[in-house]
């Protein structure tokens, strides 16, 4: 247990020394001031509300966890998993006396820090940005909704996590390993929305699942059921993903 | 190394088996929804039926307005025959109307004439009768399309199985829940409507609205506040009853919308619609005999522009 948190601090360390890690977690902080304007300019020219101040983590979050936190994990995935056995930096942390389990382990660990670090980044630049729009309904219920949200949207961001390091350990460079997670992700995004029956059991067509967390009617079986899916595809993906990572050549 | 084989295949059996009994509880499902589209799809398929439909306007809990009609329906005769009353403060019109050999009459409560609108002209005549008759592959598209926009708010149709075959569908988005977009295309909507500005059309039917109405259209426009800032759609909900053979029987559709005019005052308004289906496949509509009745022709013509 020792190990592994000293591996996972070693992986976060080395993730947070590139400064592209840096830029998208300010990025995520940052998100729901750059859209503030633009809401307060539809608002004030249309007449409409639109996103009322209880709604607005829950709008910012849709943007997350369609775009912004997807590419962080496919970039950093890309890089840790791929990059680091194409540039052989790898070596250097097979020499050490920790079993492999932990190693992967740990980069996923790490890799999940991250995206933790931008939900919560986010949902508290969003709820203070909430304050500068019209109020509908109170602002501590909104508050508590947006921070269950944020909370279920963990989930399939983690599988998403898994899925990724099992795709890039496919590549030998990082780009490449990059280009083709997101080629993946919109492909099955775009399908997802076209034929939307045909992709219920593909992980992607969940990364909203917290809209099933926050609505009026809450189904019990429905949310177990997908919970149960999207553990399910990690603990694959995770177990999958380890095989390879156990036998790949460093 | 065995250790790991072992770990690496408990991992894929749990987590193969969490997915597997997902799966088979149907975890892409949506059952509601689904019940709720196949009710529609059969109810449309209806040859005549009686239709009650009861409007209401409330603006901070006091009712502006409300239209209650009954309609009765047979799509083989191509007739239809109903009442509507519409109450819009202390004013009130009854009107009763027919759709009998291709032509619209319309009687007024107040009155003893019959206005008979004169279709002949018109050259597509029948184009409102035959909706129900769309191309299959056509039809199939369009279901599609709506399953893609309706996307993940398929899971708010909570569907609840009743005795006989019976089933209520219902549906309620308040908040976060309604899409930011529709919620930013209704309101703006919405705000056109209640605006005021198209009263210079309404002008134009007035006159035919006395004429045949017994009643100033024009007079309904000002019940209702005129919003213009921070207009939003606060929720929507819809309620189906669906009867054992898979008809919507009953259906209630409730918007509540909030807003400022232009003094700035507040206004929550909620606009009901209840619709009832009776009478399926035993709905004959009233026939009504013009001979010795005082009857005002009207051209079609004149209604269109």
């Amino acid at each position: 247990m020792r190990l592994l948190k000293a591996c996972t601090i070693n992986e976060l360390a080395k993730l947070t020394a590139r400064k592209k890690t840096l830029f998208f977690l300010l990025l995520s902080a940052l998100l729901p001031f750059i859209g503030l304007p633009i809401v307060r300019q539809l608002q004030n020219g249309l007449g409409v509300v639109g996103v009322a101040q209880d709604q607005y983590a829950i709008s910012v979050l849709n943007g997350l966890t369609l775009f912004l936190i997807p590419l962080t994990i496919f970039m950093l995935a890309s890089d840790t998993f791929s990059g680091e056995f194409g540039d052989r930096s790898i070596r250097s942390v097979l020499t050490r006396p920790v079993g492999r389990g932990k190693i992967f382990a740990a980069k996923l660990l790490a890799l999940f820090a991250i995206v933790a670090g931008q939900l919560l980044l986010s949902l508290a630049a969003s709820s203070l940005a909430s304050l500068f729009l019209p109020s509908s309904g109170s602002a501590l219920n909104g508050l508590g909704t947006a921070a269950l949200a944020y909370a279920a949207a963990a989930l399939p961001m983690l599988t998403l996590c898994a899925a990724a390091a099992l795709v890039a350990q496919g590549f030998k460079n990082a780009s490449g390993a990059l280009a083709v997670c997101i080629l993946l992700y919109a492909a099955a995004k775009l399908v997802g929305f076209v034929f939307p029956s045909y992709m219920a059991y593909a992980p992607t067509s969940y990364t909203d699942w917290y809209t099933l967390w926050i609505g009026s009617s809450v189904s019990v079986g429905k949310l177990v059921n997908v919970f149960n899916f999207l553990l399910g595809c990690g603990i694959v993906f995770y177990a999958l993903g380890y095989t390879i990572f156990d036998r790949k050549e460093g | 190394m065995k250790k790991k084989v072992m770990m690496v295949g408990a991992g894929l059996t749990l987590g193969s088996a969490l997915l597997v009994t997902s799966a088979f509880a149907d975890v892409g499902g949506a059952q509601g929804y689904e019940a709720y589209k196949s009710a529609l799809k059969a109810t449309a398929t209806a040859e005549n039926a009686t239709q009650s439909v009861g409007l209401s306007v409330r603006d901070n809990g006091n009712e502006r307005f409300r239209v209650i009609s009954t309609v009765k329906e047979d799509r083989a005769s191509q007739a239809l025959s109903g009442s509507a009353s519409i109450h819009a403060g202390a004013d009130t019109a009854k009107v009763d109307f027919y759709h009998q050999d291709g032509r619209m009459i319309v009687k007024s409560a107040d009155s003893d004439t019959y206005n008979v609108i004169q279709e002949s002209g018109r050259p597509h005549k029948d184009e409102d009768w035959e909706d129900g008759e769309f191309d299959p592959e056509f039809h199939k598209g369009i279901e599609t399309i709506v399953d893609a926009l309706v996307g993940n708010l398929k899971n708010d149709f909570i569907l609840k199985n009743g005795e006989g075959g019976k089933k209520t569908v219902s549906v309620e988005l308040t908040g976060s829940r309604i899409p930011a977009a529709a919620n930013v295309i209704g309101s703006v909507l919405i705000k056109e409507a209640l605006s005021g500005k198209h009263s210079d059309d309404q002008m134009d039917h007035a006159a035919f609205g006395q004429e045949l109405l017994g009643f100033d259209l024009a007079k309904l426009d000002p019940q209702l506040p005129q919003l213009s800032q921070d207009v939003n759609i606060d929720s929507v909900s819809l309620q189906a009853t669906i009867d054992e053979n898979d008809a919507i029987v009953r259906q209630t559709v409730e918007f509540e919308i909030s807003g400022k005019d232009v003094s700035g005052a507040e206004h929550d308004l909620v606009v009901t619609a209840d619709i009832g289906l009776s009478g399926i496949g035993e709905t004959k509509p009233d026939a009504v005999d013009l001979a010795g009745k005082k009857v005002n022709t009207i051209e079609h013509s004149r209604f269109e522009d």
